[in-house]
């Protein structure tokens, strides 16, 4: 999977020459879905440096933040579509976000590339003892009270699908963003969590313990630990970062953008590449056109399946 | 205790050397520009600390960014501006009587006299001495007392009990700012209604935007309190000025200067400023009690206290001294609530939180003061809490400012009283301009702009009213972390209506609360 | 920024019944927001079923708790109002007068006319240079990233601002006035725009 993934980015690489047809008409707008500072917005500054000094566009990023790139997207998708005005989001901002909006709709916009994936794993403070979601379920057995902190609707039925699993009972305590659901897990507030990434430092530095991966496969900071599916879970709450822009982008300006992504971030020398690889480990992923669209449509439909489940 | 001083090594070192173990003097020089503008905008009658802070912190985070290696810079410069404000704001007060800063208000009392009487050099220099004194006393007890007080706190309060918290804290200032405490409760609630504009938390979408998805992530923070504090004052200001018969005052007078300050007169004022240090300290660390009231009180005390009560307000260097240690040690305290809690108490510390929580990866509150194990990780990074590594960078920069207070501090202050007066009528048009650019800059184009807009005429009718802005300020910024606490509390209580009266400790504290707000409610009725 | 204590302890002369107003505002404000505009413009309830069917704090749960917190207070002050002298201590009172309004109206006037130059200024100048055959751009878009353009409505619209406000305060502009203001957004945008990069000035932010 990763293999051709890398030789999809290399051969996207070499074969973009071909399109460099398109200039943009003045300068390219890149929506950041989120506020200054995070990890998000340092990934789009420096792609946005560096697709200036790859193509030599005028490549502007400005933050609007709010609800996991939704309200970005909100403002994005009645923008005109000549590939001067981008967002910078998640998948989930496409792929689940707009079952809850009246004014979103995965058919909006169109997809160009993606840029690196998440790490989400099950957390627990170190000092709870536990080490494997068993050891969860054991004290939840035990009579002991579980608070699961999240941060949105999608990972908050996540939990709920993880304790119905587990047959469990969970309180849900919903916080800002992922560096809440950490903060309340260290202050106690929660005794287990989501993490996307952000959990990082906090897991090397032995405060919290990933119980299980919500990857498809294990996550990096632990690769000895299950993933929910070898628990017999059946969920994936990974997503990946993703540049769009609004429905009805001429395919060949969806392309040539597309390429340059790809050859910055097969290049190893690249800022973006080397910031994706500690951030969002092992290496970027790249995903592009209309494979891409297939999967946040696919994706869409069975997060409705999901959610059509809970409601019974 | 090995592990407490690898943290504070590590948090002097780190305002001195860069994340790539470079040197580096970018925010040590931020702290000496900071404390140079602070004592020249304190010196400048209508103009304040915050009011300095509130238009530099947006300029200083377009220049320095939003990354990590900013928050050093942005913070300096406004601890910086904060601490020299409160040494600035004397000089005018002693020379002309016109005081630079509302809390250099008392000052005059005594200053002026003294330098009637030929004393000038002398009542600076006693001022620029209690001052400095009194805020170096705060900031030793700010070093010991926030991690104390986080620490406790963070080992005793659940989730119902910092909701609580937070809504003494409010209830509390309302009662003790200005002279309308139920008005100014009234407008500590719709502070925290407008900040509920924009997102959610339960992920229904944007609320109470009126359709306009720009605000679907709230109101801009900056661009609000810019409004609301700065270009309001200004919008008062422009008015009176505009309402006023042209009169051109006629350049005051320097007076003579007269003899230094001997070491001698320097010792025997050491038990005054102890005093008054303790007294601004214990004031400062209590939410929303301003310089003014400590000062007052510190004041009081001392001329209570003296063998020649007489003396004050005819020119004594002690009332000098009661005055200025008082309201100089109100600054270092008041950042207690704000390190250990994350409650800010005055408008100084409302800036610092802004900057904390708005730069890098940082926040305020006891989460700060853990000292977690330092380890390091063959190829990697060292594993550390960076938050307390910052919290001890920035008592650094502060025992810096400091030192640029005593030093520079003292050789400024005597220039001061040279210096040509800056011409209100230009200065405030211009502090417009710069406001509402700094908004649009900062915070996503006219949707920064027209909140500052918005908010300027909210503060223009608190102040118009004499509802005081404080808590409206306070409120609207710590209303996102209470509706998270309040709603987590109720969650995870599994649904009990009851869930804030389940702990003690936070009945005790809404106890509290409704005891102050019965004491306001037989205020207003002026009994 | 605390009021001078000078400032709160003079005596006011008699200025009406303003508190008694703010509180009735207030509670016109909660009946306001609890029958119109919360229904309206709140996704979901006081509390909620969440998905696994528990009762959770809706988006209006705290809204809801802070607008009726209000009504005991405006009720309070009402009351208070009512009871006390009129003069003597308790709740301090203010007042917005017409004279406070006029100027506010035209504070806001004289904003929005340098707003509405300061986003015409560079599409007009775009067009003169296109006509003039000096420049080719599709548009302002297209030109809002290159020096002088980008800056052109800005400098015009900011020291239109500036200038305005000095006549205020001054009563009078003088041509050395106008050169202060204009100095002034000189600087402004040699630190914003020269010395930073991705930094927008307006208008330039809202294409």
């Amino acid at each position: 999977m990763k293999k051709s993934l890398l030789i999809a980015v290399s051969m996207l690489a070499l074969a973009s020459p071909a399109f460099a047809e398109w200039q943009p008409d003045g300068p390219i707008r890149l929506w950041i879905g989120y506020g200054a500072g995070g990890g998000t917005d340092v990934q789009g500054r420096t792609l946005a440096k560096e697709i200036e000094a790859r193509r030599g566009w005028k490549v502007v990023p400005e933050n609007k933040a709010g609800e996991d790139g939704t309200v970005m997207s909100a403002q994005l998708k009645s923008e005109a579509p000549d590939g001067q005005t981008l967002g910078f989001a998640i998948t989930t901002t496409y792929d689940f976000a707009p079952m809850n909006s009246d004014n979103l709709s995965p058919e909006d916009f169109t997809y160009i590339t993606t840029t690196a994936g998440s790490q989400m794993a099950v957390l627990a403070r170190a000092d709870s003892g536990w080490e494997t979601l068993e050891d969860l379920q054991a004290a939840a057995a035990g009579g002991e009270q579980i608070v699961w902190a999240n941060w949105g609707t999608q990972v908050e039925a996540g939990a709920e699908l993880v304790a119905r699993g587990l047959d469990i009972s969970v309180n849900h305590l919903r916080t800002q963003g992922g560096k809440g659901a950490l903060n309340a897990l260290v202050s106690m507030d929660a005794n287990v969590g989501w993490g996307g990434g952000v959990q990082k430092p906090l897991v090397e530095a032995g405060v919290l313990k990933i119980l299980a991966s919500a990857e498809a496969t294990p996550v990096a900071l632990d690769p000895a630990k299950p993933t929910l599916k070898d628990m017999g879970i059946d969920l994936n709450l990974g997503y990946q970062y993703i540049i769009t822009a609004p429905d009805g982008l001429p395919d060949e300006i969806r392309d040539e953008i597309g390429a340059v992504v790809a050859e910055i971030l097969a290049d190893p020398e690249s800022e973006t590449r080397q910031f994706i690889e500690k951030q969002y480990p092992p290496a970027p992923i790249v995903t592009q056109g209309d494979a891409l669209r297939e999967q946040i449509l696919a994706t869409y439909a069975s997060n409705i399946e999901m959610m059509k489940a809970f409601a019974q | 205790m090995d592990l407490f001083l690898q943290y504070v090594g590590l948090g002097v070192t780190s305002v001195f050397m860069g994340a790539d173990g470079a040197l580096q003097s970018l925010p040590a020089l931020m702290v000496l520009v900071g404390v140079l503008v602070g004592i020249l905008i304190g010196a400048v009658p209508g103009m304040s600390g915050p009011f300095a802070m509130a238009i530099a912190l947006p300029i200083l985070v377009s220049i320095f960014g939003y990354g990590n290696d900013a928050l050093y810079p942005v913070l300096g410069c406004l601890l910086g501006i904060m601490k020299g404000a409160t040494v600035g704001g004397a000089v005018p007060a002693i020379l002309f009587k016109t005081p630079g800063t509302p809390d250099a208000f008392l000052t005059t009392l005594d200053g002026y006299p003294m330098a009637r009487k030929g004393q000038g050099r002398k009542a600076i220099q006693t001022a620029h001495f209690a001052s400095v004194m009194g805020d170096n006393f705060s900031d030793i007890v700010l070093f010991i007392a926030a991690p104390a007080i986080a620490v406790a706190v963070e080992r005793i309060l659940g989730l119902p009990e910092k909701s609580a918290l937070i809504i003494l804290s409010l209830c509390f200032m309302a009662a003790v700012v200005g002279r309308a405490p139920l008005k100014g409760l009234i407008g500590g609630l719709l502070g925290m209604f407008v900040s509920l504009v924009g997102s959610t938390m339960s992920g229904n979408g944007p609320r109470l935007t009126f359709g306009i998805p720009e605000l679907g992530n709230g109101l801009p923070l900056t661009s609000a309190v810019l409004g609301v504090l700065v270009i309001s004052e200004v919008l008062i200001s422009i008015e009176e000025m505009h309402d006023a018969r042209k009169v051109d005052a006629p350049p005051p007078t320097r007076p003579e200067m007269g003899p230094r300050l001997t070491w001698a007169e320097r010792a025997r004022m050491l038990p005054g400023i102890l005093r008054s240090a303790t007294i601004g300290t214990v004031i400062g660390a209590l939410p929303g009690i301003g310089t003014t009231t400590a000062a007052t009180l510190s004041y009081d005390t001392a001329k209570r206290r003296s063998k020649t009560p007489e003396a004050f307000g005819q020119g004594t260097p002690d009332g000098v001294v009661a005055t200025e240690a008082a309201n100089s040690a109100v600054s270092g305290a008041n950042l207690i609530p704000v390190m250990s809690l994350g409650i800010p108490g005055n408008f100084a510390a409302v800036f610092i939180i802004l900057a904390v929580e708005t730069i890098g990866d940082f926040s305020f509150g006891p989460q700060v003061f853990q000292f977690t194990p330092i380890q390091e990780i063959e190829g990697f990074d060292t594993i550390l809490n960076t938050n307390l590594v910052m919290a001890f960078g920035m008592f650094t920069m502060m025992v810096m400012a400091n030192l640029f207070n005593w030093t520079l501090g003292g050789v400024l202050m005597g220039f001061l009283g040279h210096l040509v007066r800056i011409p209100k009528e230009l200065m405030l048009p211009v502090i417009l301009s710069v406001s509402l650019t700094a908004a649009y800059v900062q915070d996503g184009g006219y949707l920064g702009l027209l909140t500052a807009g918005a908010f300027a005429l909210i503060g223009y009718a608190l102040r118009r009213l004499r509802i005081s802005i404080l808590p409206f300020v306070i409120g609207f910024l710590l209303a996102p972390t209470l509706e998270g606490l309040v709603r987590g509390a109720f969650t995870a209580s599994g649904g009990d209506a009851l869930f804030l009266f389940k702990s003690p400790i936070a009945v005790g504290m809404l106890a509290c609360s409704a005891f102050l707000l019965v004491r306001m409610v037989r205020q207003a009725r002026g009994a | 920024m605390t009021g001078r204590p000078g400032e709160t302890a003079e005596c006011r002369p008699p200025v009406g019944r303003w508190n008694l107003w703010i509180g009735l505002g207030t509670l016109a404000f909660v009946a306001l927001c609890l029958l119109v505009w919360f229904p309206r413009d709140i996704g979901s309830g006081f509390l909620q079923t969440n998905l696994t069917g528990r009762t959770v704090p809706g988006d209006s749960f705290f809204p809801i708790l802070l607008v009726g917190l209000m009504v005991p207070l405006a009720a309070l002050l009402i009351l208070s109002q009512l009871g006390a002298k009129r003069g003597s201590g308790g709740e301090e009172v203010g007042r917005v007068t017409l004279g406070n309004l006029g100027f506010l109206g035209r504070a806001l006037l004289l904003t929005a006319a340098s707003l509405l130059v300061m986003n015409w200024t560079g599409p007009a100048l775009v067009g003169l240079t296109n006509a003039l055959g000096l420049t080719d751009f599709s548009g302002y878009r297209a030109a809002s990233a290159s020096f002088p353009f980008d800056v052109s409505g800005f400098f015009v619209g900011g020291t239109l601002m500036t200038c305005g406000f000095i006549r205020t305060t001054c009563h009078r502009l003088r041509k050395r006035h106008v050169l202060i203001a204009a100095a002034a957004v000189a600087v402004m945008i040699l630190i914003f725009d020269g010395l930073l990069d991705n930094i927008q000035l307006p208008p330039n932010a809202d294409l």
